[in-house]
């Protein structure tokens, strides 16, 4: 049987440099400065990377605590949780890839049926639903793939948070009536909590909205 | 930990053909669910092209002949779809687009890129670049390339921008006539002659231009009080002037803030 493993995951943010990374993972997990270099431009375009992995999480506590004490945004997390958690960012750079593709020449037709299936219901999971999340969508009349996706919005980071976006932008530009179908959710976000409500999506919707609603 | 990835040793998990299912779904679900075990939780770039084929078969089945110009081969999607349809030219990929009469043009702006809003439009259609109704409202495309059209024109027009926006500013045959600060941004409305095409990059800022035909006031629809939030104020002198608006968040010092007034006596050439 394979042995439970964690990882450490460190975040992308705004007040730490270049340098400072590169000499803590140089430092922390022996890293060359190459690597530790290229580990930084993949933390920065992505917004998060995987650092260290091992079966040992106390001794990745350690390691993340080395990073937290200068403030760097550091996780420990299963191996299993964030090898999952790739696969949907990969599942996302390939939805934005059929939004971009073509069917022949219709250059339309994949961001319709795209669409038409986050504007239909969710499956039934049987995976455990967030409580949180399931007590603001019960407020949501019908709620369907888009409304669970604005709401884990907040769970991602900067690439998928990004990809996403233009998934959602060519679904807004498709007719009047799809965006008056995606813009209906953002009032019902709460703004407090773990679901909070992402500004920049927010403004992203709003902005595409018409003018007259 | 769950389950069955962490559980099945990753020797079976090394899928052959012939274990795997048939239906394209419940295949790509086993793939999905035994990868991170198989893979001993490393995801490579390798794992990334393995699950992007993954989806692309499940999606198109026996179809792929819609979406590839040559579905017999192997197709590791390295790059991506798109990216491969254009390298090819599947389907027209990659040239330029002919409008569709009463389709939105498709084109999603980007962090940076030109935009552009309406300032003053007699057209009963609704107002907004996702919205385009290309035989009567111009569009600007990416990069550097300007598609217009003349009102009652059925043929695009595609021309390069080459000037800069201080040519234009300064050039005879444009007039800045208003800045009108807005939140976000600040508007500039610029006259200019007849296909005449504004420049689209000066100093690392992105400027855009957008080209709304002009009628008389009295033309406007109530559509068009629906779509446009500000009417036009403005009684554009003759039927040749086009309007420009110039929208963009330029710092406050830009020079494109300090707008002349120029004679129209000597228009720009036609790019």
């Amino acid at each position: 049987m394979m042995k439970d493993q964690f990882c450490v995951v460190l975040w992308n943010d705004e007040k730490h440099s270049f340098d400072d990374v590169i000499k803590l993972l140089m430092d922390t997990t022996n890293r060359s400065r190459e690597e530790a270099n290229e580990t930084a431009i993949r933390i920065d375009e992505q917004g998060r990377d995987i650092i260290d992995m091992h079966a040992s999480a106390s001794r990745l506590l350690e390691t993340a605590r080395t990073f937290s004490q200068i403030d760097l945004g550091v996780t420990v997390r299963r191996a299993y949780d964030t090898f999952r958690e790739q696969i949907s960012v990969v599942i996302i750079e390939w939805i934005l890839d059929l939004t971009r593709s073509r069917l022949g020449t219709d250059t339309h037709i994949m961001r319709e049926v795209i669409a038409s299936q986050l504007l239909a219901p969710r499956k039934p999971s049987t995976l455990n639903p967030n409580p949180e999340a399931q007590k603001v969508l019960s407020e949501v009349e019908s709620p369907v793939r888009l409304d669970y996706m604005f709401l884990y919005h907040t769970r991602l980071w900067k690439r998928p948070r990004l990809n996403l976006k233009e998934v959602y932008a060519s679904i807004l530009s498709l007719s009047h009536e799809h965006k008056l179908a995606v813009g209906e959710f953002p009032a019902c976000v709460p703004s407090q909590g773990t679901v909070a409500k992402d500004k920049g999506l927010s403004f992203t919707l709003c902005q595409r909205l018409p003018s007259d609603h | 930990m769950s389950t069955f990835s962490s559980f099945l040793p990753s020797k079976l998990l090394n899928i052959n053909n012939r274990d795997r299912s048939s239906d394209p779904l419940s295949r790509l679900r086993f793939a999905l669910e035994t990868m991170p075990g198989s893979r001993k939780y490393e995801f490579t770039p390798l794992t990334r092209t393995e699950i992007i084929t993954e989806l692309y078969e499940a999606f198109w089945g026996t179809h792929a002949s819609h979406f590839v110009p040559n579905p017999s081969a192997n197709l590791p999607l390295h790059a991506s779809l798109h990216e491969l349809q254009q390298r090819q030219g599947f389907g027209g990929a990659g040239k330029e687009r002919k409008p569709v009469p009463g389709r939105a043009c498709g084109n999603i702006f980007r962090k940076g890129e030109c935009c552009f809003r309406c300032r003053c439009v007699t057209s009963p259609v609704p107002i907004n670049h996702l919205d385009l109704d290309p035989p009567q409202i111009p569009a600007i495309a990416r990069g550097t390339t300007v598609v217009s059209f003349a009102r009652g024109a059925s043929t695009l027009r595609t021309m390069q921008v080459t000037t800069s926006a201080s040519l234009l500013l300064n050039s005879p045959g444009v007039v800045v006539t208003a800045e009108t600060p807005r939140r976000g941004g600040y508007k500039s409305v610029v006259h200019i002659t007849l296909q005449q095409i504004v420049p689209v990059k000066h100093q690392g800022l992105s400027l855009a231009a957008y080209q709304i035909f002009q009628t008389h006031n009295q033309n406007r629809t109530s559509r068009y009080r629906q779509n446009c939030r500000r009417p036009c104020e403005r009684r554009w002198p003759t039927p040749s002037t086009l309007s420009w608006t110039l929208l963009t968040i330029p710092p406050m010092n830009h020079p494109s803030r300090q707008a002349k007034l120029i004679s129209d006596s000597n228009p720009l050439p036609i790019l």
